[in-house]
């Protein structure tokens, strides 16, 4: 019996390598077939003989007939996948999951909380959001990281940070002397932005720690729960809901999220090991 | 001096009556600047003075040997700069500079403890605020330990 | 609705022509000490004369002196089984020329026809496929009313049985007063031309009060099993206290997960041959009792046995309702039997109840 999962993995060419930290690189991976994608979206990336893994689309929605990917080398697989480069093939399942709201966001205030890695599902947001500037009103990026090295795409945080049309505040946990900027967990940030909550959309991503403070800033600043949106992070194996892995609580992350209000997550994301 | 309305528009100053305010007015409240990379406190000196930070970033850090200061965190707008003015034997922990051009609104510790002493509602009130700011902190810098995006353990 | 009396010897010709038709058919068999579905060539391999005794952590053959053919009430296989094999390539590739390539190997599926699935095992069989997202098959399904359940089955409770009443092509009901017969009624085009094929003739008024009565006696004594809609909701954002007890018991084995028809996780697993050049992607069935099973980032979401025990439960009882609009659990008892510390799931959700703070 043939199911959804069974849909074959595509095998597609390795065009672009970027290391971007010492444990992370991005991948570009040509997608002929210009399928496109949204932000906060992922593929699965098949390793030959190695296996898959779950890695979030981190490049430019309006740039079709690419993706890239952004891989941290955690175990076996995202290593395979870390050692590949132009020319080599990768395997490729998706785009899967439910994105960033990025319609809700139209007309309105938009914050994007990033921490760490959590960057990488944010940037598509960033990227449209800059194609479209006129589109969004008042535009927050905060972006933690564990030290200045750690920082995921620092050129671009210099341009961003350039623009007068966008506020980004950058911090790391912890710097040496050569760091001019702010040291400290990237929660503290968010008191000082300046939006209107009752036309906000928050984005968050990062460690599920974080995430949950982070929120709780963001709710303190008048929010509401049900327009902050977190990117949650499983075991993702099937990506189509079907293999049972990826489960929190009620929900398939693969295909009921990853991205999903605050307001309908809370309430199992305080439930210890759910 | 300090206007009143800088002092009173301080997140220490957050939702407090016009009682509270007046008796900060009555220690004689200065607003202070400091260019980029002056020192603001130097740990082991006496710590005779609260600053609330109006504007700027104010690096935390210890002096150690053999090294440049490390710093520790970051403090900005709206933060209470010290509690060591609280507590015996009063001499500051840690170093403070100014990494960007800072202002803040500086206090008279010793003029703060004989108002609170004076007046317990007074000194109560002075100590509910600084207990939820440092809790805040608490909090933050336990998530900085945890050392959240740092490899899996 | 066509209904015919036929004597149970007929049921060979039934499975006989099955077979003619090009079908594999799965059967009650008896096997490794106990009664269960698996492929079956002929009647004679059908368990004539055997039932079972079924408690927590216990199954036993009993001889059954009414010489019934479905005595016995569900084995460990359930259709799962045929519907998703406990392992199955899913992928096969190949390196080559600038890079690999590869692709789902093919299938032949064989045509299958079901003899002796129980109304619990009918209404499994639909709340699977909903699941894994599988629509539409060919298979034959021949239903069988209950008259005998076990001490462990409570499908009564979840409303899948022992009666039916649709979705198959003919469902048996096998008496034994006023004589041993097996009523057969069809609900399909298909199932009336197989039934016509029968001969048998039309029942006696005795006879289908028989059937009736028998199978709503078979409901009269069944247990308590559970109330599926206050489990659902004292589930449904599970406490993480009060599973102490349930987890010092726990094994975490995986058995309940393996027996139940409804639990449909699977994993994935990668071989290569030994010089790497190719590559295949085996899908196997999976428990979420496994540390492995919820790891992210090599570190378990759920690392405890309670946790584990609380994930599989709440998320049949209550989850599967947000998910697919229905229990996940049938009644079938099966979890309870082949447990082998003898966990009650229905114990369990009445606790659960109690604990948070509705009323039984």
């Amino acid at each position: 019996m043939v199911l959804a999962a069974d849909i074959g993995i595509r095998t597609r060419e390795v065009i672009g390598f970027q290391r971007e930290t010492a444990d992370t690189v991005t991948l570009t991976i040509e997608d002929p077939e210009a399928r496109g994608f949204s932000p906060g979206q992922f593929c699965m990336l098949y390793a030959f003989g190695i296996g898959e893994s779950a890695i979030s689309i981190s490049g430019d929605p309006s740039r079709p007939g690419v993706t890239e990917h952004t891989i941290r080398e955690v175990g076996s697989v995202t290593k395979a996948l870390s050692s590949l480069r132009p020319g080599d093939r990768v395997g490729v399942r998706g785009p899967y999951g439910v994105g960033w709201p990025m319609d809700a966001a139209i007309g309105g205030d938009l914050v994007v909380v990033a921490g760490g890695i959590g960057l990488a599902p944010l940037r598509p947001v960033i990227r449209q959001v800059l194609g479209a500037r006129h589109r969004f009103r008042r535009v927050s990026v905060v972006i933690g990281s564990r030290s200045p090295s750690e920082l995921l795409f620092r050129n671009e945080i210099h341009e961003w940070r350039g623009r007068f049309d966008l506020d980004v505040r950058v911090t790391v946990d912890a710097a040496d002397a050569s760091w001019m900027g702010p040291i400290g967990v990237v929660t503290v940030l968010i008191p000082r932005i300046d939006v209107d909550p009752a036309k906000t959309i928050g984005m968050v991503c990062g460690p599920e720690v974080m995430m949950r403070f982070a929120a709780a800033e963001l709710e303190r600043l008048g929010i509401g729960t049900d327009r902050i949106h977190v990117s949650l992070e499983r075991n993702m194996q099937c990506a189509v809901g079907v293999c049972g892995h990826c489960q929190m609580g009620p929900y398939f992350v693969c295909k009921d999220g990853p991205v999903f209000p605050y307001s309908r997550v809370a309430p199992f994301m305080g439930v210890r090991e759910v | 001096m300090c206007s009143n309305d800088v002092l009173r528009s301080h997140q220490f100053c957050k939702d407090a009556d016009t009682d509270f305010v007046m008796h900060l007015v009555s220690c004689g409240p200065v607003e202070r600047s400091w260019e980029a990379g002056r020192t603001i406190l130097t740990s082991g000196e006496t710590a005779d003075r609260l600053h609330l930070i109006v504007d700027g970033d104010v690096s935390i850090g210890l002096h150690t040997p053999g090294g440049p200061p490390a710093v520790v965190q970051t403090l900005g707008a709206g933060d209470a700069l010290g509690l060591s003015w609280l507590i015996p034997p009063y001499r500051w922990a840690f170093d403070a500079s100014a990494v960007t051009p800072t202002r803040a609104i500086t206090i008279d510790a010793a003029k703060l403890r004989a108002a609170m002493g004076e007046d317990p509602a007074f000194g109560y009130a002075v100590l509910s605020r600084l207990l939820i700011a440092m809790a805040d902190r608490l909090q933050a810098t336990r998530l900085q330990l945890l050392d959240l995006y740092g490899p899996r353990r | 609705m066509m209904v015919r009396v036929i004597e149970p010897g007929g049921l060979g010709r039934l499975v006989d022509a099955l077979i003619e038709d090009g079908r594999t058919v799965i059967a009650p068999t008896l096997r490794d000490g106990s009664i269960t579905l698996d492929e079956s060539t002929s009647a004679a391999e059908l368990p004539v004369g055997w039932g079972a005794e079924l408690a927590p952590g216990r199954y036993r053959l009993v001889p059954d002196p009414e010489g019934r053919i479905f005595a016995a009430p569900v084995g460990p296989a359930s259709v799962k089984r045929w519907r998703r094999p406990p392992t199955a390539e899913v992928w096969t590739g190949r390196r080559g020329e600038g890079g690999f390539s590869g692709g789902p190997p093919e299938r032949s599926a064989p045509r299958l026809a079901y003899v002796g699935l129980r109304g619990c095992d009918l209404a499994a069989r639909t709340l699977y496929d909903r699941a894994v997202g599988a629509s539409g098959s060919d298979d034959f399904i021949v239903g069988v009313e209950c008259t005998q359940p076990g001490a462990t089955c409570f499908c009564v409770s979840m409303g899948t049985g022992p009666g039916i009443s649709g979705g198959a092509d003919l469902v048996v009901t096998e008496i034994v007063t006023p004589m041993h017969a097996l009523v057969t009624r069809a609900f399909t085009k298909r199932g009336a031309e197989l039934l016509e094929r029968l001969g048998g003739r039309d029942p006696t008024v005795a006879e289908e009060d028989a059937a009736w009565s028998q199978v709503a006696e078979a409901a009269r004594a069944m247990g308590n099993g559970m109330d599926p809609d206050q489990v659902a909701a004292a589930l449904r954002i599970p406490s993480a206290e009060g599973w102490d007890d349930v987890a010092a018991r726990c094994l975490a084995c995986g058995n309940c997960t393996m027996v139940c028809p409804t639990c449909f996780c699977t994993s994935t697993v990668d071989h290569t041959s030994p010089d790497g050049s190719e590559a295949t992607r085996v899908r196997l069935w999976d428990v979420c009792f496994t540390p492995g099973f919820s790891e992210v980032h090599g570190r378990p979401a759920r690392a405890s046995t309670a946790s584990r025990y609380r994930q599989w439960i709440t998320h049949k009882l209550s989850w599967w309702w947000d998910q697919y609009g229905a229990s996940g659990c049938v009644g079938c008892g099966r979890c309870i039997v082949w447990c082998p510390v003898g966990i009650d799931i229905r114990k369990e959700a009445a606790a659960a109840i109690e604990r948070a703070g509705a009323h039984v």
